[in-house]
């Protein structure tokens, strides 16, 4: 199980310092699918990066919280010392797998070379062939001799899982893994992920500004705005009975196939900026429920016992949907 | 394409050619590419035959390599077609002179997905919202200038204030309403939106798509929307094209194509949308695979590799473009 305790991440410009993840904690547990949803600027990738050891220094760090991973306290870690510790359980996929590839080596070299950095005696080229089946790229053998360049979108993205998969993870971040794909390409994709999940019973972190995937391949979901949790749960209950109105409005937003030549719902306003977070809840003053209260102090993080919580002090209880 | 393909759709039930403000006929635009040693040529948009209505909004969907981008880029003529027609309130604009060209731009507009591309980001947003003012000489003197600058932007629900702002200054649905301006500033007849809130949040895409649609019923415009996105498409549009390895596979009413869709592309399309639905679950990987490679040369239905009703006859023969009574066209030769 990967936990996730009260992280925050800050970043220096020359002038200043600003929090852009403030405070978010949750677990990732071992077959199961958790969603971060949330706008670009949110902070849900940087989220991912600090959990990976990936954060750009000395430009970003990891202000407080801590990040352990089957117990083991990873806070802090690059993946260099977490390969040296032997606690190198987490893999990252990005949206965009031809900038992760190397274009000039075949990727059977590059799995092998995932492959010999976790586990110097295993056959490599042998394992190699395994993961590319198990990534579903048909003529595995032929195709290790392939370049990237030969290969379309969803087919590097399988690769780019197959070198993930290379370390054994307990448990992998996908980050907007299928938004530079097309639909029908990204459906397999998905379909795909979700298969590992289970069969390795490996824990999922799915990063995404798309409601949508994450309602149909989540098991429970986070939404993240203005670098905090604003609201998580399982995917039923947040999704039939959303409780902030930003996740709401969210919802509402979506353009959807089945109501045509409606006029849509926007969220009026547009997200803060690190530096226009202030005081109170950050979505204020976009909010339909905004009162006073919402703009000074804390907003406490509640809900009921099963897990389903927000932090908002007048939470939505079952509104329908305009 | 197909000799015949012409009188294929002209044979089409609700569309009168009086009623359509542009029309593309066998549009056809190859380009060549080099792959170890060999010559390929690409045909990006593949003997194209549509009517946009005066008034409407077409919506031109598929996946990337479909064609839907060059469609939209050969229409205004920023990539030259190798063959076919484009006919614009009755005049031909791929046989224009250059003077006939330029008022045909002022008369479609388009719009782009990244307005950061497309905006000088060395100039105001007010100088390059009047660009095309100045160039075709629509304004007289300076105040009937600032006058067009702020009045169009008050048209996309921008303040005065934004004309002496730099694109780096403003968020992304902000620059896209720039983008908007910039389109509509000569008060064109026709937009051509080409992935217009692709790369914009939900919460900002529903304020650019209510504007969009504003503009058109405020202005009277016609529109076509090109997307990948299909709940997008759905929203906007009043009629749709599906678009597949440069031909249209299926076009018809938004409300037929998205209850009743006909063409199994369109079928496969369809239920790969993520949907908000907690109810349909991802369980596995599904079947379908993948668009083929542009660059391999193969007669009969583009989509017979992929297709669950494919006979004998999808191997050699490309299907035509059929329209049945209610104007629902299908290139199948199974449906």
């Amino acid at each position: 199980m990967l936990s996730i305790d009260g992280l925050c991440v800050s970043v220096g410009t020359p002038d200043r310092v600003l929090d852009i993840v403030r405070s978010v904690s949750f677990d990732i547990r071992a077959g199961e699918v958790l969603g971060l949803v949330g706008e670009s600027g949110c902070g849900k990738s940087m989220t991912s990066l600090a959990v990976m050891g990936l954060l750009p220094r000395p430009e970003a760090w990891i202000a407080s919280g801590t990040i352990s991973l089957d117990g083991v306290d990873i806070t802090g870690l690059d993946p260099h010392q977490r390969v040296r510790k032997r606690c190198a359980g987490v893999s990252m996929i990005f949206q965009e797998p031809m900038t992760s590839l190397n274009p000039v080596v075949a990727i059977g070299n590059q799995i092998v070379e995932a492959i010999r950095v976790h586990d110097p005696d295993v056959d490599a080229r042998l394992r190699a062939r395994d993961l590319l089946d198990m990534v579903r790229i048909p003529d595995a053998e032929l195709q290790l001799n392939a370049y990237p360049h030969e290969l379309s979108g969803g087919m590097r993205q399988r690769v780019m899982i197959a070198i993930a998969l290379a370390c054994r993870p307990r448990t992998l971040i996908a980050d907007e893994p299928t938004t530079a794909l097309d639909v029908t390409v990204q459906r397999q994709i998905l379909g795909l992920l979700r298969e590992l999940c289970a069969d390795l019973d490996m824990g999922v972190l799915f990063i995404t500004h798309d409601l949508g995937v994450v309602s149909q391949l989540a098991d429970r979901v986070a939404v993240m705005y203005a670098g905090a949790l604003v609201e998580t749960g399982g995917v039923e209950e947040l999704f039939r009975s959303p409780m902030h109105p930003y996740t709401f409005g969210l919802m509402a937003a979506v353009p959807r196939p089945a109501e045509r030549h409606q006029r849509l719902h926007p969220i009026a306003g547009r997200a803060p900026k690190p530096d226009e977070v202030g005081e109170g809840c950050p979505f204020a003053p976009r909010c339909f429920r905004a009162e006073a209260v919402c703009r000074s102090g804390e907003v406490p993080f509640d809900g009921e016992g099963s897990g389903h919580r927000a932090r908002c002090h007048f939470p939505l209880r079952d509104e329908v949907l305009p | 394409m197909t000799d015949g393909s012409a009188d294929e759709v002209a044979a089409d039930g609700d569309v009168e050619p009086e009623d359509a403000i542009l029309e593309v006929r066998d549009l056809v635009k190859r380009f060549t590419a080099r792959r170890r040693g060999h010559s390929y040529v690409i045909q990006a948009v593949d003997g194209i035959t549509l009517s946009v209505l005066r008034g409407e909004t077409l919506g031109i969907v598929g996946e990337s390599g479909c064609g839907k981008s060059t469609l939209g880029r050969l229409i205004v003529r920023l990539s030259d077609a190798d063959e076919g027609e484009v006919i614009f309130n009755g005049r031909d604009l791929l046989s224009h002179g250059r003077r006939d060209l330029r008022e045909a731009r002022l008369k479609i507009r388009m719009i782009f997905q990244d307005p950061y591309a497309s905006l000088n980001p060395r100039r105001s947003v007010g100088d390059s919202i009047a660009e095309s003012g100045d160039v075709h000489g629509l304004f007289r003197d300076r105040r009937e200038r600032t006058e067009g600058i702020h009045r169009t932007l008050d048209q996309v629900g921008l303040d005065g204030s934004f004309a002496t702002r730099y694109p780096h200054e403003l968020s992304g649905g902000q620059r896209q309403r720039v983008g908007i301006a910039r389109a509509i500033l000569p008060t064109p007849e026709m937009i051509i939106a080409d992935e217009p809130v692709s790369a914009l949040d939900v919460s900002v895409q529903a304020q650019v798509l209510n504007l969009l649609s504003d503009l058109k019923e405020r202005l009277g415009l016609t529109m076509m929307f090109i997307s990948h996105d299909l709940g997008v498409v759905a929203t906007v549009s009043d009629r749709v094209a599906v678009l597949y390895m440069g031909m249209v596979v299926e076009l018809a009413a938004a409300d037929r194509l998205f209850d009743s869709p006909r063409h199994p592309y369109t079928e496969v399309l369809l239920a790969a949308i993520p949907r908000l639905d907690i109810a349909n679950r991802i369980t596995g990987e599904t079947e379908g695979g993948e668009p083929p490679s542009r660059f391999r040369q193969a007669s009969g239905c583009p989509f017979k590799e992929r297709c669950p009703k494919r006979s004998e006859r999808c191997e050699s023969e490309v299907p035509l473009l059929r329209r049945d009574e209610h104007g629902h066209a299908v290139a199948c030769h199974n449906v």
